[in-house]
């Protein structure tokens, strides 16, 4: 298995890790006589709260596992895959750093272990009277940022066959901005019926930039300094929204590159993929002026031969300097395939 | 019991295959069974819905396994629009065969049936 870990460190390095040795928990710890366990009392709460946002219908998710009948047939998967920690997906290294996460998804050795053990136990449903009440989904259409001041589509609908290799496409479209603006909130997400077909979806901004708005060091794969990382969209991801005080500039005549992962599922699908931006008012002066760096690839070289356990790390240093007067720079960190996205360690914010 | 020797196949190079294996469970509509979910895209209700996917959509077929989820069938089983296959959709069915890792998929597993049979048979 691979395992991510983002580390920071005491004197503001910035910390990739990227490891590749298998992970096996002792699934009988703290387990319940495996009898006595249910799919309706012990183990539907855990599929609700860490499973089922992804792994409903109308997602990119290859099973549904909203239902004891949907989860059945997969159960000896789903304890494989929960006792080495492939799933649900975390990629937080668990004994350095930060640990809480609002509305984090991992499962707790004891969970784990309620699993292993029912499944062991022959996966028996239980009573219906012990089953939870089903839960309620967000309308995938609804912009959890709130409604948009403003959206930007790619500029043409991309068709997605039934079947076939996976895809992976830019499209640049013009933001049709007319003035500057700050921006509060953002929000990237497949068209409508599309995200069983999208994996997931990258944007990006272009527009002319100042000195003081360059990052030295970029480790990320932009073409020009014009581009700074947006937004990304994946199961189970919501919008950015800024803290108050703190806005990303977006110009008068930028655009915007998505960066798409299309999968095909089995079905002909058209995608219009779009981003919502949502501004401050007019006039607006923020405290803090946000340039977010993507740091995707910190190895300029990765080989890993085929069977092979290999690890890498890598390493970003933030350089030390003074924010300019007009501004105070804050960074967001990206890390392409982390679960979230969350604010700099007060040591990297002394640029 | 049906049984196929080996046959060329223009699909994906396989990059690893396991030891024989014989799989229980329910031969599936791919594309319903992943948009439906058991419920509305598997069983005896399904099987007419299933067949026309199939053979007018371009739909794929898999098995529904006992336990281990869903394998996508691959090989000569798959060929003629799953012809060998498809008269056991919807039906609880016995396959023998290979699991096989396919090059650059990243869709669910890939089994290469060599014989089919229903279930208690």
């Amino acid at each position: 298995m691979n395992a991510r870990s983002l580390v920071f460190g005491s004197a503001g390095v910035f910390v990739l890790t990227l490891v590749a040795t298998p992970v096996n928990i002792t699934a009988q710890q703290n387990a319940a006589p495996a009898t006595h366990l249910t799919y309706a009392k012990d183990v539907a709460p855990i599929m609700q709260r860490s499973c089922q946002t992804c792994h409903r219908p109308g997602t990119n998710a290859p099973m549904s596992l909203l239902t004891y009948e949907d989860v059945r047939p997969w159960a000896r998967a789903i304890k494989n895959k929960v006792t080495q920690r492939l799933m649900p997906p975390w990629h937080i290294e668990r004994n350095v750093g930060i640990q809480k996460f609002k509305d984090d998804p991992s499962l707790s050795d004891a969970e784990i272990a309620t699993i292993a053990s029912w499944v062991d136990g022959g996966a028996p449903k239980g009573s219906v009277s012990d089953m939870p009440a089903a839960p309620t989904f967000p309308d995938d259409e609804a912009w959890h940022i709130g409604t948009p001041d403003l959206i930007v589509e790619i500029p043409k609908p991309h068709v997605v066959p039934a079947a076939g290799g996976d895809l992976w496409i830019d499209y640049i479209s013009d933001s049709n901005m007319t003035e500057d603006r700050y921006l509060q909130a953002v929000e990237a997400k497949p068209g409508p019926g599309a995200r069983a077909v999208v994996h997931h979806l990258l944007t990006y901004l272009i527009q002319d930039i100042d000195q003081d708005e360059v990052l030295a060091g970029r480790l990320d794969d932009r073409p020009t300094n014009n581009e700074s990382f947006l937004n990304e969209f994946a199961v189970g991801k919501n919008g950015d929204i800024l803290p108050e005080g703190t806005a990303k500039l977006v110009k008068a005549g930028s655009k915007i590159r998505f960066n798409l992962h299309y999968h095909p599922s089995g079905k002909e699908t058209t995608d219009r993929a779009r981003v919502g931006l949502k501004f401050y008012p007019k006039g607006y002066k923020p405290k803090y002026h946000q340039i977010s760096l993507q740091i995707a690839n910190a190895h300029e070289e990765l080989d890993i031969p085929a069977n092979t356990i290999t690890r890498h790390d890598g390493y970003y240093r933030f350089s030390k300097r003074r924010a300019s007067p007009r501004s105070r720079p804050t960074c967001t960190i990206a890390a392409s395939g982390c679960a979230s996205k969350r604010s700099c360690p007060r040591a990297a914010l002394r640029r | 019991m049906l049984l196929l020797g080996a046959a060329v196949s223009a699909q994906e190079p396989v990059i690893k295959r396991s030891a024989p294996m014989t799989l229980t469970g329910e031969i599936v509509d791919i594309s319903c069974y992943k948009s439906k979910g058991v419920a509305g895209g598997t069983g005896a209700a399904h099987v007419d819905c299933a067949k026309i996917c199939v053979l007018e959509k371009g739909a794929q077929v898999g098995i529904l396994s006992d336990g281990d989820g869903l394998f996508k069938i691959w090989g000569p089983m798959a060929a003629s629009k799953y012809a060998k296959v498809l008269p056991f959709i919807g039906q609880q069915v016995e396959i023998t065969g290979t699991e096989v890792t396919l090059s650059n998929n990243y869709d669910v597993r890939s089994f290469e049936p060599q014989s089919i049979k229903r279930k208690g048979k």
